[in-house]
């Protein structure tokens, strides 16, 4: 508990301040917002999770310059194939770039199929910045730079892989990013809004609309969901669009994602409404949408952030295991559920495991914003550091 | 009615519905935690408002402030004579008139109720739940004036923020700063600062130095006391430290279960009290003076519980002098010496008087 | 040992994000059998937290100083040394409760809101006396009956909850007495309570004392309950004993400047309407304390170049007093 002693730190003087004393003048005028933030980056769980999201979302907006090959080009001389990583070293030596081998197509002797095999004598080097497809970053920026790729523009990487059409695993798993971290985001924001909106009116006025709004509440939250987003699957029409999809799963998720959120918010404005600063804001002469927009508002609001990241993980699990079992998006369009859609059978878990990785990215997204939500709450409690 | 008066308090009743939900049916019963109290106060005095719990101390402070809603009497607000009122010179030019006549503050409403808001303030007891964290110092002092839009121009608003906060002991610096920087005695002066900002003329202090340090507390006292000399603000002063209230009031009341037993002006009530609850208040305040003895008088059993408050006068189940009329009929409320009134059936055979030093 | 409990420079420290804190140094008192300390200060003076550290119910940060200790004569006869007892073993339970007893200022938060009174109370009395359940079950309503608590029969199977105020704190009066310690230790026990109801459980405490020999340890901020119920007292300001002697002599006249302003403080009933006199300044943070004397930052007569420099070591001044000021030095009398 750190208090002002005896007025002001200077005391009137104009002796520079110490050390100490700045630190602390520091401390006084931070807002809350920046108290929030120094308690959080001291959660290093936390802070370890953030800087892994924040590299997953960049992934995601820059996917085409992340990626070697786009979604769906295929690599039609290397069906299933296994990951290839780059080496260092081999049996002719070592050398500082990274290397891959060329691939020589050979006739199988069995199947008498082409197939290609790794040549040890051919290297490829790996490097970083280079050109490679023609793609439009961001979807309207022309380029042809990606991250990595091939110095030899006819070899393919395939750093994770191909599947049985020869599409490249990685790129398909970073388009995949963005496809479901962005369709979490809007589904979190529009039952961010609903709910807001609905809980915040029951939580604000209580009494009988509170109770209206509760069994409503309850009502929605009592349908069972997996019927009910097959039957809305279903009811999607098929000539529709991969985006008109991707807007109608997220539009879905949104709407059924509000109850959750709805009762958190309605919870948090019941309590606050009733501490002696609404009461004052209310003597004050304060109309009822001052009291929520200035006093009650930036109070929940760091309640209520923890709850938002906690929504995340729902929705890309939702959308994750809906896509998986075919009723939400669908190919071309690429998210993680489609790509575990496709990982489903015994051969692959024989013959191209490397088609689960997405399943990695799911597990490690999901965490992250679960340790995340986690510091968050311990960060912004405001009566921590005050009493 | 002299002029002097200010607010006139007539049979004012809060009871709250308590609802008891059975298998087949809901009871309702009435708490009534204010019960046909009736007293005023004048212009730039601090009337002392003292009692245990469940006396209803703080629900007439609230009451009357229309932070909660009175279900019975009347509040009577006698206009400001304050000419430089903050809320005499309203920026939009759209002034109700609260002065020409006396308003009914009981009956506001709505807009009005909004508008009459910048007259009366509270004081709150917790220092620390009654600032909001997330708003600077120099915000919490403004939003009287922002919120009920007596001021618009942010100068305005800076200069009389800042005259407020000087007289409360508040420099430029700590205006710049948030709520948790501050100890509960600094804190206390930002709430007095920000109950004075819109220049009422009428402040409840609900407990206000409760909860600080004694040494704080006397600080608290005094600034108290100065800023009703300069300002000429009234004090509604709640309590339960005896000793506190006889420092800042000019008349006091004592409270049991709901009702006024005794109101009195305070050098009258502490050295010459007629009621005997008032007297058993007195005598159990521990003196810190070792020499004098310290013999409470012994009250059987426990504070009644409002929702079963005892027939006739409520204090006849712990009374050491009651009689059988106690139970029977409820006590007049009599002026027994000028100015001084209680509810006791007995009071003119006690004395009580104690001496002064 | 002829003090029931002696506790020699007791420190305590805590590691916390912000650096090492103390917010008790080099504190020395004694409790004689049958005779109540009072322990006043305000907040921050770490009243509290000195008691704690003799139950041993510091929190695992804590750190004790290395030359505190705290030595205490069981009922047995045996000297206990407080400070080595590991933290929750056999000896340090008995401790708890069968020799020292605390009661606390909030009741409600005190008792568990899902067993009743006298399920607690039977829990603590098996504890520490040999009793099957029906001999604890009729001591606990004997209990209750000795703290004036009315029909124990049927308020031993009562909550908390169902209990006003005053009626809960004698109720943990009698729970804490059931174990039998001989030595209890209230925090602010009444600070919580009407002024009615204190004076009932302050009347009922020293006659309990009275009835069973026990001696007690006092918390409060309140000099007027100290005046009417401590033997000795001891001020505390910022973690350290400024002044300490027999209640009378302290309250009469006081010889530390905070002593003397606190007494100045206090609102009192005979002179009515005059300017009160608080104590100028603010209680600095434990994580920013002055140097030298703790108390010159507010001192109105601290002793520049003295007073900010050293702390000043405590001094006794005969007949159990014992002050810790420059002023009462042979430095400070030099100077002045």
């Amino acid at each position: 508990m750190t208090t002002v002693t005896n007025g002001d730190l200077n005391n009137g003087n104009d002796q520079p301040l110490s050390a100490e004393q700045k630190r602390l003048l520091k401390y006084y005028s931070a807002s809350q917002w920046t108290l929030i933030w120094w308690r959080f980056r001291r959660h290093r769980t936390a802070m370890i999770a953030a800087a892994l999201l924040v590299v997953m979302a960049l992934f995601g907006v820059f996917a085409e310059f992340v990626a070697p090959y786009g979604p769906t080009s295929r690599n039609t001389q290397y069906l299933d194939g296994s990951p290839q990583l780059p080496s260092f070293c081999d049996d002719n030596g070592c050398s500082l770039r990274p290397f891959i081998y060329g691939v020589t197509t050979k006739r199988d002797p069995v199947t008498l199929r082409a197939i290609s095999v790794p040549d040890p004598n051919k290297r490829v080097y790996v490097e970083l910045l280079i050109e490679g497809e023609k793609t439009d970053l961001l979807g309207f920026i022309p380029t042809n730079i990606h991250l990595f790729g091939l110095q030899d523009p006819k070899a393919k990487l395939h750093l994770w892989g191909t599947d049985d059409l020869g599409r490249d695993v990685f790129s398909r798993t970073i388009y995949a990013t963005r496809t479901s971290l962005s369709i979490g985001v809007m589904g979190v924001f529009i039952s961010f809004v609903l709910a807001l909106i609905i809980g915040g009116t029951a939580g604000y006025f209580g009494g009988r609309t509170d109770m209206v709004i509760q069994r409503i509440t309850e009502v929605i939250r009592v349908v069972p969901i997996i019927p009910l987003y097959m039957g809305l699957a279903a009811a999607m029409p098929k000539e529709w669009s991969t985006t008109q999809i991707y807007f109608a799963m997220t539009l879905i998720l949104g709407l059924f994602g509000w109850p959750t959120l709805a009762r958190r918010i309605r919870s948090q404005l019941l309590s606050i409404r009733n501490e002696d600063y609404v009461v004052a804001a209310r003597l004050a002469g304060a109309r009822p949408s001052r009291i929520i927009g200035q006093h009650m508002l930036p109070s929940f609001t760091s309640f209520i952030i923890v709850d938002l990241v906690i929504s995340f993980p729902y929705m890309i699990l939702s959308e994750t295991a809906l896509s998986f079992v075919g009723l939400g998006l669908r190919p071309p369009t690429v998210s993680w559920g489609v790509l575990l859609q496709q990982a489903q059978s015994i051969r692959v878990i024989e013959q191209t495991p490397w088609l689960f990785i997405p399943a990695v990215f799911v597990v490690i997204a999901v965490l992250a914003f679960t340790v995340i939500g986690d510091g968050l709450r311990d960060a912004a409690d405001p009566y921590a550091e005050a009493k | 009615m002299s002029k002097d008066t200010l607010i006139e308090v007539k049979n004012l009743e809060v009871s709250f519905p308590i609802i008891n939900k059975k298998l087949f049916r809901t009871e309702t019963v009435d708490l009534r935690a204010v019960d046909n109290v009736s007293f005023d106060v004048k212009r730039g005095e601090t009337v002392g408002l003292v009692g245990e719990s469940g006396s209803g101390k703080t629900t007439i402070g609230r009451a009357v402030l229309r932070a909660i809603d009175p279900t019975g009497g009347e509040v009577i607000y006698h206009g400001s004579r304050n000419e430089n009122a903050i809320f005499k010179v309203r920026s939009n030019g759209r002034a109700m008139d609260f002065d020409s006549a006396p308003v009914q503050v009981h009956a506001l409403s709505g807009e009005t109720l909004r508008q009459f808001r910048p007259r009366m303030s509270l004081v709150f007891q917790d220092p620390y739940s009654s600032l909001n964290p997330r708003m600077t110092v120099r915000d919490i002092i403004a939003e009287p004036l922002v919120a009920s839009g007596l001021m618009t121009k942010r100068e305005e608003i800076d200069e009389r923020v800042r005259d407020v906060a000087a007289r409360c002991k508040l420099n430029l610096e700590h205006l710049r700063r948030f709520p948790h920087a501050f100890s509960g005695g600094q804190r206390q002066r930002i709430c007095i600062a920000r109950a004075l900002v819109s220049s009422p003329d009428f402040v409840v202090c609900d407990e206000s130095v409760s909860a600080l340090d004694v040494s704080i507390q006397a600080e608290i006292v005094n600034l108290l006391k100065d800023l009703q000399e300069e300002m000429g603000v009234a004090f509604l002063f709640i309590a339960h430290d005896l000793s506190v209230v006889a420092q800042m009031s000019h008349r006091v009341a004592v409270l049991y279960v709901g009702k006024f037993v005794e109101y009195a002006k305070t050098e009258d009530l502490f050295f010459n009290p007629r009621h005997p609850y008032t007297h058993a208040l007195l005598s159990a305040i521990p003196q810190s003076d070792p020499d004098i003895e310290f013999d409470p008088i012994r009250l059987d059993g426990e504070i009644p519980n409002p929702l079963s408050a005892p027939t006739g006068c409520r204090f006849h189940t712990r009374c050491p002098f009651a009689r059988e009329a106690c139970a029977e009929s409820e006590p007049e409320w009599r002026e027994l010496a000028p100015e001084h009134f209680v509810a006791c059936h007995f009071a003119e055979e006690f004395d009580f008087s104690r001496p002064k030093s | 040992m002829e003090e029931m409990l002696k506790v020699e420079n007791l420190s305590i420290a805590f590691r916390t994000d912000e650096g090492l804190i103390e917010p008790v140094q080099g504190v020395s008192f004694s409790v004689k059998e049958g005779k109540t300390l009072g322990i006043v200060g305000e907040s921050g003076s770490g009243k509290s937290i000195s008691t704690k550290a003799l139950m041993r119910l510091l929190p695992g940060t804590a750190i004790l100083g290395d030359d505190t200790k705290m030595t205490y004569r069981a009922k047995s006869g045996e000297i206990i040394n407080i400070e080595k007892l590991a933290l929750n073993s056999r000896k340090t339970r008995d401790l708890r409760g069968g020799e020292i007893g605390m009661i606390f200022q909030e009741p409600m938060a005190s008792f568990s809101p899902v067993y009743t009174v006298g399920n607690q109370m039977i829990e603590a009395i098996r504890l520490h006396r040999d009793m099957n359940k029906k001999e604890a079950r009729e001591y606990a309503i004997e209990m209750l009956n000795k703290v004036g608590i009315s029909n124990p029969s049927q308020r031993i199977d009562q909550y908390a909850h169902e209990m006003s105020g005053g009626m809960r704190q004698r109720a943990m009066i009698a729970l804490t007495l059931s174990a039998g310690p001989q030595l209890l230790i209230a925090d602010e026990p009444t600070t919580a309570l009407d002024v009615t109801i204190q004076a009932q459980v302050l009347e009922l405490m020293a006659g309990l004392q009275r009835d069973l020999g026990m001696a007690m340890i006092f918390i409060t901020h309140d000099l007027g309950v100290i005046a009417q119920i401590a033997d000795e007292v001891a001020v505390m300001y910022l973690g350290t004993i400024v002044e300490r002697g027999p209640t009378r002599d302290v309250i009469r006249d006081p010889k530390h400047p905070y002593t003397q302003g606190l007494l100045e403080a206090i609102p009192k009933l005979d002179t009515l309407t005059h300017r009160l006199s608080p104590v100028p300044g603010d209680i600095p943070s434990p994580h920013a304390r002055p140097t030298g004397c703790p108390f010159h930052t507010r001192c109105a007569r601290k002793i520049d170049g003295l007073c900010d420099q050293q702390t000043p070591a405590e001094i006794s001044l005969g007949e159990g007093r014992a002050v810790t000021c420059f002023l009462h030095s042979s430095e400070g009398r030099d100077v002045a």
